[in-house]
């Protein structure tokens, strides 16, 4: 049915109509704007709506597929009806490829098949103009262009479309060649964009949000959960929803209802995803074979999800996440999402991986400064650091507060507002600041602080500030000062001692200086009764008695307070002994006791040794022999062996029991209680003995056979005197 | 061997001998020993005394108390031997302070030598001899 131009009478307007229609089709870069190009003209002739479809065909040249681009409506007709479809592929309109097809009343039109009619009636079609978009020897596309009441063309509209439907055909045909190119460059774009969007991400919600555009952007519908989740370390078999939103809309995850985290094997699905390097898309849950109704089906009906995008995170062998994108009804995702979701999936692996291990070195950052902040926030201690303007940079510690500091009100002030108050605490600072290390006492306002100063110095060896930590031992301080004081005390409580024992010597030997003295003169004088003599002689010997007492008790309180002192001095040993000989010479006569006293040869003329101490030892010894021995004899001798020298004191007396050997030289011990009765005494002499051998680096032994007698035997080490030196 | 005086009124013959202490009864003692042997006896009741009357009696040797009231013995030998004129008298510290190191620390400030009190009637005077006879015009004297 087509009409040759020729056959018309063509008016000027309709040409310069077609004239400007094809330069609108050439310059015209959108399907839409083509269209609606075109339906200006068509709307002039009543058209309802119409269609721009693409076709798709395949290797042979057949139709496959098609596909609305861009519809019209005439919005001067009251036509509620959805937007255009385009009609069912049929051989009826695809056989002509270059004439266009009329349709002037579908109800009554012979050549349409059932399928075409009833898609016009249905749509309120009942007229129709099918426009074949055919271009470089292959189908592009169709134009549909509907009108609601039977329609009869006239020769200008025949004309009019019939000029314009192959031009249209070309532009989009170089359309669509110029959009397989667009695509290609858009979809990097893309890529390239979520790729910068999501290594700009600062957290797993701004990660996910850069994902979610991109995927509204091809589902306007995008709805219900979007989340990553992430197995814990602690627990690898647990998911942990960390971001969440909605078609835009960030969700905080105390807002999710069944908790933020589940078990990766909640269904079985879900663990074929997560094993899975690759996207997983799910167009309808309740159709597709892979998800099987006795465990999937219900946990996605329960969360209301019919069709989801779940992207395994995977950077290197591990998994490290899963973005999911789930919508409420079945979806047909687009290839170009599939192709980007696919190829941004790697960087978002690697993001997310990242992010993880930032997260993880934030954690155990944090965790290390928080207990580092726990100890030093509960240390008795003063922590602080000042920078070499002599301003604090840090000030911690519960020692701070304790003194009744707020240590953040001390950051930023300066050491120098203490100047005033505390001018020793600033000196302490300004020796660190001169680079010095070391532990200073101060006192601040009535407590005192032992602290440890330093200087703080950089990399490059330069003093950068100092810093001190403190300790309040003004208890501890308080403590020593009272031991210090108890020691002095003690001090002089032995001082008083030693003070009361030379006073005590000193006062009970003047008394008794007179009254041997004054006895001793009568004596000589010779001139009492034989019997008033034997008194005088008794009161004589009780008071050289006192006085040994005297002497005795006052060396051992010395002994046992710890203060014996032993001062050599150079001797003649055998000055000692001839004095001795003299001293004791007369209380043996009096018991008619032989005494025999002998200096070995080898012994040299000088010693050097403590001439009280030995003169002690040997009338202690001796005397107590003597005491002991009621006849026979008493022996002393002075021997050498070796580098020591041996003074053995032998008597013949009643002897010492075996096991009263050891006791005897314990204070105020005798072998026999009633040999102190007896034989007088104070038990004190050979306690006394023993403590002078010892503190002379000597010893002191006995042996004894009860009823013949008993030897002491003292090792004293020997010092000689060089003859020169003594000269 | 120790040498052994026999005691007699001819030993300390024209010998003038000072005795300082503030003990009446002490005093007595040395004084009446010493006078047996026939000493010229002064006796002094304190370190003062006994300074003035060093100073004016020139004795041959003299015998101090340390504890004494006024003037101590201790510094009695310090202006003894700061004196050009006693500086040269041997001076014996008699004392009943028996305490150790007493004896050390009385040699080292000037005293000729040390006996301890309560002294032995029967030994003094060889006692108080014996300390003296190293000194050469003592010993000479003595003969």
């Amino acid at each position: 049915m087509a009409t040759s131009p020729q056959e018309i009478k063509l008016s000027i307007e309709t040409a310069e109509r077609i004239v400007r229609l094809n330069s609108v089709i050439a310059q015209s870069a959108r399907e839409n704007e083509i269209l609606a190009a075109l339906c200006s003209y068509a709307e002039e002739y009543g058209a309802a709506s119409a269609v721009l479809s693409y076709l798709e065909i395949d290797s042979r040249g057949s139709i496959t597929d098609i596909k609305d681009v861009a519809s019209w409506k005439n919005k001067s007709q009251p036509d509620t009806e959805a937007a255009a479809e385009h009609l069912p592929i049929s051989s009826f309109w695809t056989s002509t490829p270059t004439q266009l097809v009329f349709i002037q009343d579908a109800a009554t039109d012979t050549r349409l098949d059932d399928e075409t009619r009833k898609a016009l009636t249905q749509a309120n079609h009942n007229a129709a103009i099918i426009l074949p978009l055919y271009s470089v020897g292959q189908w592009q596309g169709v134009i549909f262009i509907y009108w609601t009441e039977k329609h009869l063309l006239s020769a200008e509209e025949e004309y009019v479309f019939s000029a314009v439907f192959q031009p249209i055909a070309a532009a989009v045909a170089n359309r669509r060649a110029y959009m397989s190119l667009e695509h290609a460059q858009y979809k990097s774009e893309i890529i390239a964009q979520m790729n910068a969007a999501l290594g700009q991400a600062t957290s797993e919600q701004e990660i996910l949000d850069a994902v979610a555009v991109l995927v509204e952007r091809y589902d306007a519908e995008l709805s219900t959960l979007n989340y990553v989740h992430y197995g814990l370390e602690e627990a690898p078999e647990i998911i942990e929803m960390v971001a969440v939103q909605n078609k835009g809309t960030p969700i905080p995850l105390s807002a999710m209802g069944g908790g933020t985290r589940f078990p990766k094997n909640a269904f079985t699905l879900n663990e074929i995803i997560l094993s899975s390097d690759t996207p997983f898309f799910m167009e309808d849950v309740f159709a597709d074979p892979r998800s099987e109704p006795g465990s999937t089906r219900p946990a996605m009906k329960a969360t209301n999800v019919a069709a989801f995008v779940a992207l395994p995170l995977r950077s290197g062998d591990r998994w490290q996440g899963t973005f999911t994108f789930s919508w409420p009804t079945p979806q047909v995702f687009p290839s170009e999402l599939k192709e980007i979701l696919t190829a941004i999936t790697p960087t978002a692996a690697a993001v997310v991986a990242n992010r993880r291990l930032l997260n993880q070195a934030k954690r155990q950052h944090q965790i290390s400064e928080d207990r580092l902040r726990t100890v030093v926030n509960n240390a008795p201690i003063g922590l602080l650091g000042l920078d070499k303007t002599g301003t604090f940079f840090f000030s911690e510690g519960k020692g701070l507060r304790d003194f009744g500091i707020d240590p953040q009100d001390l950051l930023g002030t300066s050491i120098y507002n203490a100047s005033e108050t505390s001018p020793e605490l600033v000196q302490q600072y300004e020796r660190a600041l001169a680079g010095e290390s070391f532990e200073a006492l101060v006192e601040v306002a009535g407590r005192i602080y032992q602290g440890w100063y330093s200087p703080v110095i950089n990399d490059h060896g330069e003093i950068e500030g100092a810093i001190s930590v403190s300790f309040d031992i003004t208890d501890r301080r308080r403590v020593e000062l009272e031991r210090e004081r108890l020691i002095r005390q003690l001090r002089e409580a032995s001082r008083f001692k030693d003070e009361f024992l030379a006073t005590m010597s000193h006062e009970l030997r003047t008394p008794l200086n007179a009254m041997i003295g004054l006895l001793g003169i009568v004596l000589m004088n010779n001139r009492v009764e034989d019997q008033d003599k034997m008194f005088i002689q008794r009161a004589r010997a009780n008071s050289e008695r006192l006085l040994t007492l005297i002497n005795n008790i006052l060396d051992i309180s010395r002994m046992e307070a710890g203060r014996l002192e032993i001062t050599p001095s150079t001797i003649t040993l055998r000055n000692v002994v001839e004095k001795l000989q003299q001293d004791m010479g007369i209380l043996a006569e009096q018991k008619r006791l032989q005494l025999t006293t002998e200096v070995d040869d080898a012994l040299p003329e000088a010693i050097l040794i403590d001439e009280d101490a030995l003169n002690k030892i040997l009338t202690n010894l001796v005397a107590n022999a003597i005491k002991f021995t009621e006849k026979g004899s008493v022996s002393l001798q002075l021997l050498r062996k070796d580098e020591s020298l041996i003074i053995k004191v032998r008597d013949t007396g009643i002897g010492i029991p075996i096991h009263m050997q050891d006791i005897i030289f314990e204070s105020f011990r005798q072998a026999d209680a009633s040999a102190t009765r007896m034989h007088g005494g104070s038990g004190l002499g050979l306690a006394i003995v023993q403590n002078l051998c010892i503190a002379m680096q000597g010893s002191i032994r006995v042996d004894s056979t009860p009823g013949e007698g008993s030897t002491f035997t003292v090792t004293l080490p020997l010092h000689i005197v060089d003859v020169l030196e003594q000269g | 061997m120790m040498q052994t005086f026999e005691i007699s009124p001819q030993l300390l013959r024209g010998w003038k001998v000072l005795v300082v202490d503030d003990e009446p009864d002490s005093l007595l003692v040395a004084q009446t020993l010493l006078e047996r042997c026939g000493a010229d006896v002064s006796v002094g009741t304190n370190g003062q005394e006994g300074y003035e009357m060093a100073q004016k009696l020139r004795p041959h040797f003299i015998i101090s108390d340390l504890s004494m009231p006024v003037m101590s013995g201790w510094q009695l030998i310090y202006h003894l031997k700061d004196n050009l004129s006693t500086r040269d008298i041997p001076v014996i510290a008699l004392t009943a302070h028996a305490m150790r190191g007493d004896r050390q620390r009385a040699m080292e400030v000037g005293f000729h030598n040390y006996l301890v009190k309560p002294l032995q009637p029967e030994t003094f005077i060889n006692d108080l001899l014996r300390l003296l006879i190293d000194i050469p015009d003592i010993a000479e004297k003595l003969g």
